[in-house]
């Protein structure tokens, strides 16, 4: 192949007349990455317009430029109209082509406009995310490349079923966003209802998937997440395999996976990693977390402060021995710890990642221990709180998981109003909102309210793969079979 | 209108939280009693006393350093702890109060009159084991012994002698029932403090006669066999028993055997004959000897001599057990409720705590030897 | 309305009634029934049961000759509009009336138990808040709620057995000793106890399910609510001996006060904390029912402003024992006595509809012509 080079001097004619051209040249303005190229075959006038920083100019050599100006020209050639070309006739088509990374073609004696589209390939390496780790699994993760993110996916459902509906979102940003969903499996109802609810969206700017979720979720009051943001594509696709649908946007390498129980959110991709009986422990480990999470320094508190009474005859002399003399009631004594430990939290997160841990340790180790001997706290206190903290960040769902650390703070309050009284009431609060929340038309707390006893075997349970011939019903599946008799062999069946 | 609701929530939470948090009662600031005792004063005044373990606060939590003894006087168990409560430093918490001990003197007069105090709050500890202490319970709050806490020293006692069998495993609840029932009575344990000042000693079961401390206490292997013929008996009732008379030796372990109850059934049969009530207790074992210098048991009928040797012995036991309770006309077998259960005409027209006394009660024990330890 | 939106299935059915049923008078049953008939109550909860399903037969007749109405529609297609509508109010004034006594008990027995110094406004104030919080938004979140919380039965029912162990059979022999005449009187006392039963009155046309699909569940539920009572009145009649149980108002929370587990003890406040679960299960049916009633009579206002309302005047009631004492005991010996009329009314319903030969379809021609 013949080196080309690609004239830096911007040497375009301006008289040529040709339509389209000055609302583009008007639209980029004091643009300086706008670029211009202007050519003359034969009796032709190839005026190319784009913008440097956003189009892949090995694309633009390889595929355009050579095939045109190294031969005569003849008009498009077929092959590159097939390929990604299009004539547009409407201006702002092509300055929304241009944003998108694409590159206009002005024929101007034909008074044509093509717009082909050569994108710059600008996307980090597939890596595993790091704040939905797996132990088994596969490791690679979303990125921030729409197209990347939907290849993926769609590597791991080769289906035509798989549909992908896009939409632009923000006014301004024009953020490409696409609606995912297993046609057959997925309710269509619930489709056209998250399309509706998209259509609202008016904002000029989507930043995030943030964005579009707290713009469509049910019940923006609620303390409770209502959709699943994930980074994994095996879990996107479990749950577009179970008739869930999937909202991806460009720039982010979050997934909002919709509509979720409360339940789901505490399934990680690890429990269908390893076997059965492992999965099922540890999926009740992490129920067992929600609880303690939610309740342990309200039932402390209760018990501190109310009701010592039901402090075992072993643990009253040392549980007498440890609050002796401190200065606060219990309340702010848990407040206090809870707070230092949100804050070692959120300065690990901030902090480059070495220093980050030192943060922990420092804060662990010695702020626990130095209040301990400075008598401000007592050491059961730092035994509730650091046994909370834990269990709080064992939800896969790093949103649920801030849930959970926030719901504990009315409880503690509660509780210290009025003991067990008050922690019973807090609970009823928190157990009746469950019930009264749902996500698109999904109630959140189901399978358990309402009782969907056909549900339990994949929520508190893991029962065996070849157990679950059906999917789960809250997804409000159109098609509940999922398999057929997978274990139907026999031992000793002949060859 | 959820608007509202949405702002009067968190105004109500305000108000809460601003107000006083009305029934706080923080475990710091509270002087915990863990033992109590109540004596009867010369003058008829119930005497009080608590103890309460010393907590000194360092490093790792607390340690406790001996304890206190706070007592208190009024007219009734009440106004004693309102007494004791006038001289507590912090506020006054009993309850977990782990033992409680009741004087004899106390005890003869009505037990229900202090418990009255422990079943009427709702905030009473009634697990705590009940005893009854021969002289004055204060001394046993006194002891000078070793352990730190007076508390869970009695405590300990109480419970290595429930299993052993010794003593009925009852608390302030467990023996509510009977006192209340007419036509059975209950049992406490009978405590004594050591004439070193010490230790304490578990004696026997104390015997009552609806609220009243009868004075009269079973103790040694008349207690455990009581106990078994009861059903209440502990996790191994122990026994050793001489069962070689007459031997000119002077050393004496030879002439016993040692065993322990593995097993125990018993069944009640109360019978109504021309208005004469008849009660008959079969009480089967099964035991295993840990103890026999005279290793023969491989021997069958050796066993079997044993086994009727040992069983007529411990109905001797029984009979002697009965004789002292029907003294004491203590119903604590509950053949006045078996009576009310089965022939209720006969309890209607009968004055039970007379005819009590002539009840035939009937004893048999059935002894079998399952085990003998690692030889034979 | 949005039909769709109020319906439940004859499963939540279940869990609404049982949930209805069971609430504050579960703690003080065993000391009723053995004010009433001593150690035979028990066989009275078991009579009352029986009762108790006859009387779900009449409903069940009423509804099969009216489909798709509850008592109120078909009182006022019975009697003519003013006299339904008269009926109705009554029925507002039953619900709240219940409701209040209710409220006023749980904040008696919190008050003795736990609370001693909190003010009772405060504890009745939770439970009004959180009774809004649930009824506002209708049978369905009611229904989901209740079968959610109806596992905390089980944990009752565990709970309370570990109580066996020291228990003395004979204390309730011979059985039969209080005469039959007594039981029959006493199993009047028991129906009281099942009182929330009337939930079906109103909910059974919000029941998607076939008739008999329905019946069944009302009778399970009746079957399991007879059974647990039976059963708790049991275990507290040979827990507690006759004498005893006298001066226990409440035996099921006082049989776990000794009782203790190594990781907790005082296993009473642990029943306690359940046991405020159900009573508020009842109180928010209740609510739930004055505000549904209102609705059919003032059909202007909102369900949720009437439960607000309604609710206010509850909690207004509430106030009532601290000025006289009596109050409360004329509360809880007057209401329970009226609710015989308000359960009974519909067998009277029953009759009128044979005698004039009325069902659905004549009414409806009827109404139209009028």
């Amino acid at each position: 192949m013949k080196k080309f080079r690609l004239p830096t001097s911007n040497s375009v004619n301006k008289e040529v007349p040709c339509s389209g051209y000055q609302i583009i040249k008007a639209a980029f303005q004091h643009t300086e990455d706008f670029k211009e190229l202007e050519f003359k075959r034969d009796n032709t006038t190839l005026l190319f317009c784009f913008l440097e920083t956003l189009i892949s100019e090995e694309k633009l050599k390889e595929y355009l430029l050579i095939p045109l100006l190294l031969e005569d020209f003849k008009g498009i050639p077929d092959e590159l109209e097939s390929l990604n070309g299009k004539k547009v006739d409407n201006p702002d088509k092509l300055i929304s082509g241009i944003l998108n990374g694409g590159n206009v073609l002005f024929l101007c004696e034909r008074d044509e406009a093509w717009l082909f589209s050569f994108p710059k390939d600008l996307q980090r390496s597939i890596q595993e995310p790091v704040n939905e780790g797996v132990v088994r699994g596969p490791h690679d993760g979303f990125v921030e490349n729409l197209d990347t993110n939907i290849s993926q996916l769609r590597l791991r459902i080769k289906s035509p079923e798989f549909k992908v509906k896009y939409h632009e979102l923000g006014d301004k940003t024009k953020t490409k966003t696409a609606v995912i969903y297993m046609k057959g499996i997925a309710d269509e109802k619930i489709v056209k209802e998250v399309e509706r609810r998209l259509s609202y969206i008016s904002t000029d700017m989507i930043l995030s998937p943030g964005y579009i979720e707290e713009f469509i979720e049910d019940d923006p009051f609620s303390l409770f997440p209502q959709l699943i943001n994930t980074e994994r594509p095996d879990r996107a696709m479990a749950n577009l395999m179970e008739g869930r649908i999937i909202i991806i946007g460009e720039g982010s390498p979050t997934a909002l996976i919709l509509p979720v129980t409360f339940f789901a959110f505490y399934q990680s991709s690890d429990d269908y990693n390893s076997r059965w009986i492992p999965s099922t422990f540890i999926r009740m480990l992490r129920y067992v977390s929600f609880l303690i999470a939610i309740t342990l320094p309200a039932f402390y508190i209760a018990i501190i402060a109310y009701h010592l009474e039901v402090i075992p005859h072993e643990l009253i002399l040392p549980l007498k021995g440890s609050v002796e003399g401190i200065p606060y009631p219990p309340l702010l004594e848990a407040f206090f710890m809870e707070i230092t430990i949100e804050l070692i939290r959120e300065a690990g997160i901030r902090l480059p990642k070495p220093i980050g841990q030192t943060i922990g340790i420092v804060g662990g180790l010695v702020i626990g221990d130095a209040v301990v001997s400075a008598g401000l706290i007592s050491n059961i206190m730092i035994v509730i709180v650091a046994l909370t903290a834990i269990s709080a960040f064992v939800v896969p769902s790093n949103e649920m998981s801030t849930t959970v650390r926030l719901i504990r703070f009315p409880l503690m309050i509660m509780a210290s109003i009025l003991g067990f009284v008050g922690l019973t009431f807090g609970l009823i609060f928190v157990f009746i909102k469950l019930c009264k929340l749902e996500s698109f038309g999904v109630p959140y707390f189901s399978p358990l309210a309402p009782l969907q006893v056909r549900d339990l075997k994949d929520t508190f349970l893991r029962m065996p793969l070849w157990k679950m011939d059906e999917r789960p019903r809250n997804s409000l599946t159109v098609n509940i079979k999922r398999q057929r008799d997978s274990r139907g062999w026999k031992k000793n069946e002949p060859r | 209108m959820i608007r509202i609701l949405k702002i009067s929530i968190p105004a109500l939470v305000t108000t809460l939280l601003l107000s006083a948090c009305w029934d706080q009662h923080l475990l710091k600031d509270v002087k915990l009693f863990m033992a109590a005792s109540f004596d009867l004063t010369p003058d008829g005044k119930i005497l009080d006393e608590l103890t309460s373990p010393i907590i000194n606060k360092d490093q790792g939590g607390g340690t406790v350093k001996g304890h206190t003894v706070t007592s208190g006087i009024g007219n009734t168990p009440r106004e004693a702890r309102w007494d004791i409560d006038r001289k507590t430093d912090k506020i006054f918490e009993a309850s977990k109060l782990r033992v409680l001990i009741i004087g004899d003197e106390l005890a003869r007069k009505d037990l229900y009159s202090v418990l009255d105090l422990f079943y009427r709050d709702p905030k009473s500890s009634l697990s705590a084991k009940v005893v009854i202490a021969e002289g004055m319970a204060k001394d046993l709050l006194r002891l000078k012994t070793e352990e730190e806490k007076i508390s869970s020293y009695l405590f300990d006692l109480l419970e290595s002698q429930e299993i052993a069998s010794l003593i009925p495993e009852e608390n302030i609840q467990s023996i509510c029932a009977e006192m209340f029932d007419p036509g059975e009575d209950f049992v406490l344990p009978y405590l004594r403090a050591a004439e070193d000042g010490k230790t304490a000693s578990a004696e026997g079961v104390a015997l009552f006669n609806e609220r009243k401390f009868t004075g009269r206490v079973l103790t040694g292997d008349e207690a455990v066999i009581f106990l078994l013929l009861d059903g209440n008996a502990g996790k191994s009732p122990k026994f050793t028993k001489k069962i070689v008379e007459s031997e000119t030796d002077n050393f004496m372990p030879q002439n016993f055997v040692s065993f322990n109850v593995k097993k125990a059934k018993e069944t009640l049969e109360v019978k109504v004959k021309r208005q004469r009530v008849i009660a008959n207790i079969n009480l089967s074992l099964k035991i295993e000897i840990t103890y026999y210098p005279r290793n023969q048991l491989y021997k069958k009928q050796e066993i079997a001599k044993l086994n009727k040797k040992l069983s007529e012995m411990l109905t001797n036991d029984a009979v002697a057990a009965i004789k002292v309770l029907q003294e004491a006309n203590s119903d604590s077998f509950g053949i006045g409720r078996m009576l009310i259960a089965h022939y209720p005409d006969y309890w209607k027209q009968v004055d039970w705590k007379k005819e009590y006394v002539n009840v035939a009660i009937i004893p048999h024990v059935e002894l079998e030897i399952i085990g003998h330890g690692i030889i034979e | 309305m949005n039909r769709d939106k109020e319906m439940i299935t004859y499963q939540q059915f279940f869990f609404l009634i049982i949930q209805t049923q069971l609430g504050v008078g579960v703690l003080s049953l065993p000391y009723v029934m053995h004010n009433s008939v001593h150690s035979d109550g028990w066989i009275s909860v078991l009579l009352a049961g029986l009762l108790l399903q006859g009387v779900l037969f009449v409903y069940f007749m009423l509804f099969k000759r009216f489909k798709s109405r509850n008592i109120l529609d078909i009182a006022g297609l019975l009697f003519g509009k003013k006299i339904g509508k008269l009926i109705t109010l009554f029925y507002i004034l039953y619900f709240i009336s219940v409701g209040s006594l209710i409220l006023v008990l749980y904040a008696r027995i919190v008050d003795r138990w736990i609370l001693p110094h909190t003010p009772n406004w405060v504890i009745c104030a939770l439970l009004v808040v959180a009774g809004i919080y649930l009824s506002v938004d209708g049978l369905k979140i009611l229904a989901r709620f209740y079968t959610l919380v109806t596992p905390l039965v089980i944990l009752v029912v565990l709970l309370v057995s570990y109580t066996l162990k020291d228990a003395n059979i004979y204390y309730i022999f011979p059985i039969g000793q209080a005469g039959i005449k007594n039981i029959v009187i006493g199993s009047k006392d028991a129906v009281l106890s099942m009182l929330g039963f009337e939930i079906i009155l109103l909910t059974f046309p919000m029941v998607s399910g076939t008739n008999r699909q329905k019946f069944k569940a009302v009778s399970f539920a009746n079957l399991f609510i007879t059974i647990l009572y039976t059963y708790l009145v049991v275990v507290s009649f040979i827990y507690f001996s006759p004498e005893e149980i006298k001066i226990l108002p409440e035996p099921l929370l006082y049989i776990l006060k000794s009782y203790t587990f190594k990781i907790i003890e005082r296993t009473d406040l642990l029943f306690l904390s359940i046991w405020i679960f159900l009573v508020f299960t009842s109180f928010g049916s209740y609510l739930f029912l004055a505000a549904k009633t209102g609705s059919k009579l003032f059909y202007k206002i909102k369900h949720r402003r009437l439960v607000y309302y309604f609710a206010f005047i509850i909690f207004g009631i509430s106030f009532l024992p601290e000025f006289d004492i009596q109050f409360i005991d004329y509360m809880s010996s007057y209401i329970p006595k009226t609710s015989f009329i308000f359960i009974l009314f519909p067998s009277f319903m029953l009759i009128v509809s044979f005698l004039f030969k009325k069902s659905e379809q004549g009414c409806e021609a009827n109404d139209s012509n009028s």
